[in-house]
């Protein structure tokens, strides 16, 4: 045995730091920054069914802890176990639960959200097949049904009609209402949104409609965005909110950095009826609106910050009216701010705020105006080497 | 298993020496970089501090404070990690070479032993597994050693604190300290078939010299390509059908019968047409 020493020691030493190394890590890992709410005033049921997201890092490095808090647990989402992540793996959250629970269906997919739809009978998929890879000509929408009771799947492709200069298309969202298939698309020679109508039954193209497009401006630059909280879901939709806006490349900067729009549209289109409108606007409306504003009921909402308020723009679809400002008093926080962040969700507004004193949350209802729960998000189990670690959020999504 | 014991404490005697002077270079650039980098910091900080009266606060502000990953990203940290590397790949071929072309035919009286010729395959792989592991126990025991050099070259205000299994997850060091233990038994399962492949591509080699220079090549472009089948299959011929999951274990499947046909060839070549 004597003679075995080195190789004997050099076993037992690797055999021991390494195993204590993973021990310790697997324990580091159960061991992460807990973030608990606390409430100040209001009904703590209000943090039921939300999940806030966000980033949980220290101030000089990118080692960063995503995390996704709700009111009974922190799931640290960059330290899931290896089987984990792989059943994970190029699954987006939004299609989680199909994957899950139409495993069959969803094979050989492109797990792109845009591309589904669900409700409570069926789930479509479509997605634009090119058979000449060179040119983006003989389109074809490659479509397929589950019927969720029967578990059936209907598959079948339709032509897409000819267009000249097709250099690109993609599938923006799909829509199932009755029987007819929605299918918005976005491309063209000039940026531009489609919707064709599928009949299901028939599996024929009904109809073919231009929603929208950006209007030709010599020498400019355009930029056409889908406004929406909810335009990330697979769900039922009964409105896109469109924002176009085109700069012209020779106008000169404003003191704030970007350049005057030459043209700044909002679009509202009906996915029910088939129907583009224009919406009359405030005048810098347009440019304030981000993934913050939101679609609720009937009314858009669009918040916009300053200094000691949110300010929410409200329209009201049906009867094409801007309604008055909504503001929401924020000043009660004198600490020095630094991130801020604002987010509309399920017709309530949620502000976040990042002050000397930690986070503060205040959920207010955009119906009545009122405060429903204010409270602090405490940083719990931090350990000692995470004391400079700070919290950012920056978003909040509707789990129910 | 007398013998196996025998040979790999043989084999790990004769690489010895060149390994401890290995584990020293690390020792010494990776604690000699901490100094230096620390240094440099510091002293770009007294300049910027003293010579445009900027206050402390507002230095680490803009130029932020230093962390460990800092000195990790440097040559004089990652230079000897490298270099280890590189021998230690030179000696899967080192090991079984010197048989040959040392001072006396030496792999003569190896093939001669009175034990299965494989153990003498089994006893160099070992070997190397040893050396690679015992690397990385290395590193893992001088980084707390360099995390307190660290913290006594710079005060704690210049300084961002950062345990150890953050430091080991930085986009370098992740290569040689995977995020969990089953991802560490793959990686370096998967580095052990590697090892395994090219064993039996030498022996390849031993039996059939020039020939067995394209046997082996061959050998290892088919047990690649093997190795990949069910991926490319998956990507090209079904359409991405599999899951991740799915894919993973297939994977793990083929990466056995790869492994265990590199044994099965390599004992065959040993037993049967080794030349010495």
């Amino acid at each position: 045995m004597k003679r075995y020493w080195k190789v004997i020691s050099i076993c037992l030493i690797t055999i021991l730091v390494i195993g204590t190394f993973y021990i310790q890590s697997s324990l580091a890992t159960s061991n992460h920054g807990k973030i608990e709410f606390e409430k100040v005033s209001g009904d703590e049921d209000e943090l039921q069914n939300i999940m806030l997201i966000g980033n949980f890092l220290p101030d000089d490095s990118n080692l960063y802890q995503r995390l996704q808090i709700t009111n009974e647990e922190t799931i640290d989402s960059t330290n899931l176990s290896f089987f984990q992540r792989l059943s994970k793996a190029g699954t987006p959250d939004l299609l989680e639960d199909l994957v899950e629970k139409h495993k069959h269906f969803m094979r050989s997919k492109e797990l792109i959200p845009n591309y589904f739809f669900e409700d409570e009978q069926i789930v479509a998929y479509v997605n634009i097949k090119n058979s000449n890879k060179q040119q983006m000509k003989e389109l074809t929408f490659d479509i397929e049904v589950l019927t969720k009771q029967s578990e059936e799947v209907t598959a079948f492709q339709v032509d897409v009609p000819q267009k000249e200069n097709n250099y690109s298309m993609n599938v923006v969202d799909i829509q199932v209402i009755n029987n007819d298939l929605k299918i918005i698309t976005r491309g063209g020679n000039r940026e531009e949104l489609r919707v064709y109508t599928i009949d299901r039954n028939t599996q024929k193209l009904v109809s073919d409609e231009m929603i929208t497009a950006v209007p030709v401006v010599e020498n400019s630059w355009s930029d056409l965005s889908i406004i929406d909280d909810t335009f990330y879901s697979i769900g039922k939709q009964k409105y896109l909110l469109i924002k176009i806006e085109v700069f012209d490349r020779n106008s000169p900067y404003r003191d704030d950095g970007k350049r005057h729009a030459v043209v700044d549209e909002l679009i509202l289109y009906d996915t029910e009826n088939n129907q583009a409108k224009k919406i009359d606007k405030p005048s810098e409306m347009v440019e304030s609106m981000d993934s913050s504003s939101a679609i609720y009921d009937s009314t858009i909402f669009i918040p916009s910050q300053t200094a000691n308020s949110v300010e929410v723009h409200q329209y009201d679809i049906e009867n094409d009216k801007w309604g008055e400002i909504l503001s929401f008093d924020l000043s009660d926080t004198k600490d020095n701010e630094r991130g801020f962040h604002t987010q509309i969700v399920n017709g309530k507004l949620y502000t976040i705020r990042d002050t000397d004193h930690g986070h503060t949350i205040v959920i207010s209802d955009l119906q009545t105006g009122k405060s429903l729960y204010q409270g602090k998000l405490k940083v719990t189990n931090q350990g000692e080497v995470q004391k400079n670690y700070r919290l950012y959020i920056y978003g909040i999504e509707d789990v129910q | 298993m007398k013998r196996y014991l025998k040979l790999v404490n043989f084999e790990v005697n004769r690489f010895l020496k060149l390994y401890v002077v290995l584990l020293g270079v690390t020792i010494l650039s990776q604690i000699i970089g901490v100094i230096v980098n620390s240094r440099s910091y510091l002293n770009r900080a007294n300049e910027i501090i003293y010579e445009n009266f900027l206050p402390k606060s507002e230095f680490i502000e803009n130029y932020g404070a230093m962390s460990f990953v800092d000195i990790v990203d440097s040559v004089w940290f990652l230079g000897p990690i490298l270099a280890c590397g590189v021998v230690l790949i030179i000696y899967v071929f080192f090991i079984w070479y010197r048989d040959w072309f040392g001072k006396n035919t030496f792999s003569y009286r190896l093939l001669m032993l009175p034990t299965a010729r494989i153990t003498i395959y089994f006893a160099k792989a070992t070997t190397i597994l040893l050396f690679v592991l015992g690397l990385i126990a290395l590193q893992l025991l001088l980084l707390p050693v360099e995390t307190q050099v660290f913290q006594w070259m710079v005060p704690s205000e210049f300084r961002a604190d950062m345990p150890i299994q953050a430091i080991t997850n930085s986009p370098n060091l992740s290569i040689l300290f995977p995020n969990s233990f089953i991802e560490f038994v793959l990686y370096y399962g998967g580095g052990i078939t590697a090892v395994f492949i090219v064993f039996t591509a030498i022996l390849f080699e031993r039996s059939f010299r020039i020939k067995g220079i394209i046997f082996g090549i061959v050998y290892c472009a088919t047990s690649l390509l093997i190795f990949l089948t069910p991926l490319l299959v998956n990507t090209f011929m079904l359409n991405h059908y599999l899951y991740p999951m799915e894919l993973f274990f297939l994977e793990l499947a083929v990466g056995l019968i790869v492994l265990a046909c590199a044994i099965w060839i390599g004992h065959f070549l040993l037993k049967n047409k080794i030349r010495v």
